[in-house]
């Protein structure tokens, strides 16, 4: 079968804004041209995956590792430097834009920051109700109101709040009205980019809740950008662990959590903050600060922060994703190391699956 | 009983904020926001006070009315004292409530738009806070902005600090703000939901970063979020917001282990244990309250499981327990020992 959505080796590069006189210092000839040697940031780089129909990937990692990126190239919103997307079969990567137009309504974002998408001039209704009437999938103003109310409450947002404006409501409240106008399309894939990071732990409960109920109910599928592994694996199939624009490290949300492999992957899980003041545990302690995009190195990315052994192939060789079970791939040149992950209480019969 | 290290600090004469109950309401078209309703706390120097509560609840109109950044209209603080160091904020006229904002009073706005200029870089929004403060050269104030964003881990700072606010990541662009909160090294500073973008690894590094300036030089911390586990490896007291209200005063071993409010209570129920399978997670039934209509009584007594009729009619006062631990609940004393486990600090 066909998955719903396959991306196949995307790459998104960015040029790096450099001062006159630096952009000057790196002028050089080549066969009597001037070329200037660019500094790029390799934001996504190399990235393949396919999703399922009704199926939701996480895609977790760092700040700044690329996340957002393949999300807003998926959709066009960015062009990809390099590589394809494929929805329902269909390579999208280089429709003209009034081809992609019946894509583009059946694949929706919510983004990471609410109050940058409302329009502080309409009030909730309307920024709710607006993608209703520019599709023309409602006429009238009184089906609107009827339709978005009930959007509201799907959202638990109080209807009698229809009127107000956005920039009066709090930073959880905005990102409840994004949720709701992306529902009112009946679209099929939504990218989700960290929904959830600005609501209460009680909210996210709910708004998860919510969304698995409409998953179930009308076949969604999600790609789910999320830093927050609590919720991750409450809420996803699988899980995709990207470190500076690759996967290295893709699998059952069970494998990753159980029988992580990478020693970015276990980093993480053994990070998890746990709600008890003056608890110990073991975390894996990465080196150095937070990766840097700009012009990578050769071989693996981690090389440089990872707490396990690096060895002379780990700076000269870039490790490929190899598969360690059904479904499970990592990219690690010692794929048996040794990192011990301590996960808060770990119970080792993790089973969940949609309710 | 844990020892309560604050008590060992020996005495300290004035706390270095002290907020008495301090409404700030806004009057709309549909009616008044009980924004802030009656908050009442204090800060003492070497304190990490975190603000907790769901959405709504009034946590960044909290903060923001201590450094008086209320939009009015519509806002308006209508009652209540701002202590800092003496000093009652809300008598001063704007010109020195100015000094105290950003030196003594520092902030992490919650939203990027708050804080960021896009049609600046970066480095020069850092480094033009710098200079407002400290009499530097521009490269100095450059320089200065260069070291703060390497410190909030941003890798190849230098080239980074040339680039505009849309060119960062999400949490990017939230650790330039905090480098920006944090680049004139405030007394105070008051951080809203600072890490919410941020994956755990580097959250911790962050987190270690504030806790130290907080920590040093007998410096206070404001810390607000929805995030229990991240403030509680962070804060050694807790305020529960509900409505407008604190409903709990407690320190972290006594909100932990033993959470007076019933709203507390199923708070630290509702928070995902990654070790347990759930098919759902549990979460406070019922909706938070329409702030233009709060609920008579006890404002949570809707979604609250210990609801009496008492509840629905007068509204619970703020009772001292234990010292100095405060809750505002007919009911308080009823509560079952909670199934949390928890692990006693060293
Ligand atoms: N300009 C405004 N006009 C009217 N009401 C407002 C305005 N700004 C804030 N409010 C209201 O004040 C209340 C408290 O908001 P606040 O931003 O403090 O919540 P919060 O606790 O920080 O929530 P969150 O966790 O979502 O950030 C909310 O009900 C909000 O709708
Ligand atoms: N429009 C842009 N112009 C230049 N660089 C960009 C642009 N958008 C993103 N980048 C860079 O690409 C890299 C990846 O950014 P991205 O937003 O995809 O990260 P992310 O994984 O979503 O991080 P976060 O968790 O912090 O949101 C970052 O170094 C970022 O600065
Ligand atoms: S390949 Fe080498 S450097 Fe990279 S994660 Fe594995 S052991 Fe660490
Ligand atoms: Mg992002
Ligand atoms: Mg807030």
């Amino acid at each position: 079968m066909t998955p719903l959505l396959e991306v196949k080796n995307l790459r998104k590069l960015f040029p790096l804004q450099t001062g006159v006189f630096e952009r000057l210092g790196k002028m050089r000839r080549e066969n009597g041209k001037v070329i200037v040697d660019v500094d790029r940031v390799h934001a996504v780089d190399d990235v393949s995956f396919s999703i399922a129909e009704g199926e939701t990937l996480a895609l977790v990692g760092e700040s700044g590792c690329g996340k957002s990126t393949t999300g807003r190239v998926i959709l066009r919103l960015l062009e990809p430097t390099s590589g394809q997307v494929f929805f329902e079969g269909q390579e999208i990567t280089n429709l003209p834009d009034k081809e992609l137009a019946p894509y583009r309504r059946k694949m929706q974002i919510i983004f990471q920051e609410p109050s940058r998408s409302l329009n502080p001039r309409d009030c909730v209704g309307e920024a709710i109700g607006e993608p209703l009437m520019v599709n023309g999938i409602i006429k009238n103003r009184k089906d609107r109101r009827q339709r978005v109310e009930e959007l509201m409450e799907a959202v638990g947002l109080n209807p009698k709040m229809y009127s107000r404006f956005p920039h009066k409501f709090s930073g959880g409240e905005k990102q409840r009205i994004m949720m709701a106008r992306v529902l009112s399309l009946n679209p099929k894939f939504i990218v989700m980019d960290e929904p959830t990071a600005s609501l209460d732990v009680s909210l996210q409960a709910q708004t998860l809740n919510i969304f698995k109920k409409l998953q179930a109910d009308f076949g969604l599928t999600y790609l789910f950008i999320s830093h927050n592994l609590a919720t991750v694996k409450y809420f996803c199939d699988r899980i995709a662990v990207m470190y500076l624009g690759k996967i290295v490290e893709i699998g059952d949300a069970d494998q990753i959590f159980l029988n992580p492999i990478h020693p970015y992957t276990k980093a993480l899980l053994s990070a998890l903050p746990v709600a008890k003041p003056g608890s110990k545990r073991n975390v894996i302690e990465l080196k150095g600060s937070v990766g840097n995009p700009v012009n990578p190195k050769p071989g693996c990315r981690f090389a440089e922060r990872c707490p396990y052994k690096v060895a002379d192939i780990c700076r000269s060789v870039t490790p490929k994703l190899l598969d360690i079970e059904s479904g499970h791939q990592a990219a690690c040149h010692f794929p048996d190391n040794d990192l011990k992950v301590e996960l808060p209480e770990v119970r080792l019969n993790v089973k969940r699956r949609i309710g | 009983m844990p020892v309560d290290k604050r008590k060992l600090k020996g005495k300290e004469p004035l706390p270095l904020l002290e907020v008495r109950g301090v409404q700030t309401y806004y009057y709309t078209d549909f009616g008044v926001v009980k924004a802030v309703d009656g908050v009442s706390f204090s800060v003492r120097r070497g304190e990490k006070v975190a603000i907790i509560g769901e959405s709504g609840a009034g946590k960044s109109q909290t903060g923001m009315s201590i450094l008086r950044l209320i939009p009015s209209p519509p806002g308006r603080i209508v009652g209540g004292e701002i202590i800092y160091e003496g000093v009652d904020l809300l008598k001063l006229p704007e010109e020195e409530m100015r000094e105290y904002r950003g030196v003594h009073i520092g902030v992490i706005f919650q939203e990027a738009a708050q804080a960021l200029n896009p049609v600046y870089k970066v480095g020069t929004q850092i480094a033009d806070a710098y200079r407002v403060h400290h009499d530097c050269t521009k490269e100095e104030a450059w320089e200065k902005a260069v070291e703060m964003l390497r410190k909030v881990q941003i890798s190849n700072p230098e080239q980074r600090a040339q680039e505009y606010p849309h060119q960062f990541s999400g949490g990017m662009r939230q650790r330039a703000i905090i480098a920006l909160a944090m680049v004139n090294s405030p007394n105070l500073l008051i951080a809203d939901e600072p890490t919410t973008a941020l994956d755990v690894t580097t959250e911790a590094k962050i987190i270690k970063l504030i806790n130290d300036l907080a920590v040093k030089e007998d410096k206070a911390l404001i810390f607000i979020t929805h995030d229990l586990a991240v403030a509680a490896g962070l804060c050694d007291r807790f305020l529960i917001m509900y409505a407008g209200k604190i409903v709990e005063n407690s320190s972290a071993m006594q909100l932990f282990s033993d959470p007076k409010h019933p709203y507390a209570q199923q708070l630290l129920e509702a928070l995902i244990d990654v070790s347990k399978s759930e098919d759902e997670i549990m979460a406070i039934p019922g909706l938070p309250p329409d702030p233009y209509n709060r609920p008579k009584g006890c404002s949570f007594h809707p979604r609250c499981r210990k609801v009496k009729a008492i509840c629905q009619e007068v509204e619970p006062e703020m009772i001292t327990i234990e010292g100095d631990r405060q809750v505002a609940c007919h009911y308080y004393t009823d509560y079952q020992a909670p199934k949390l486990k928890v692990v006693s600090s060293s």
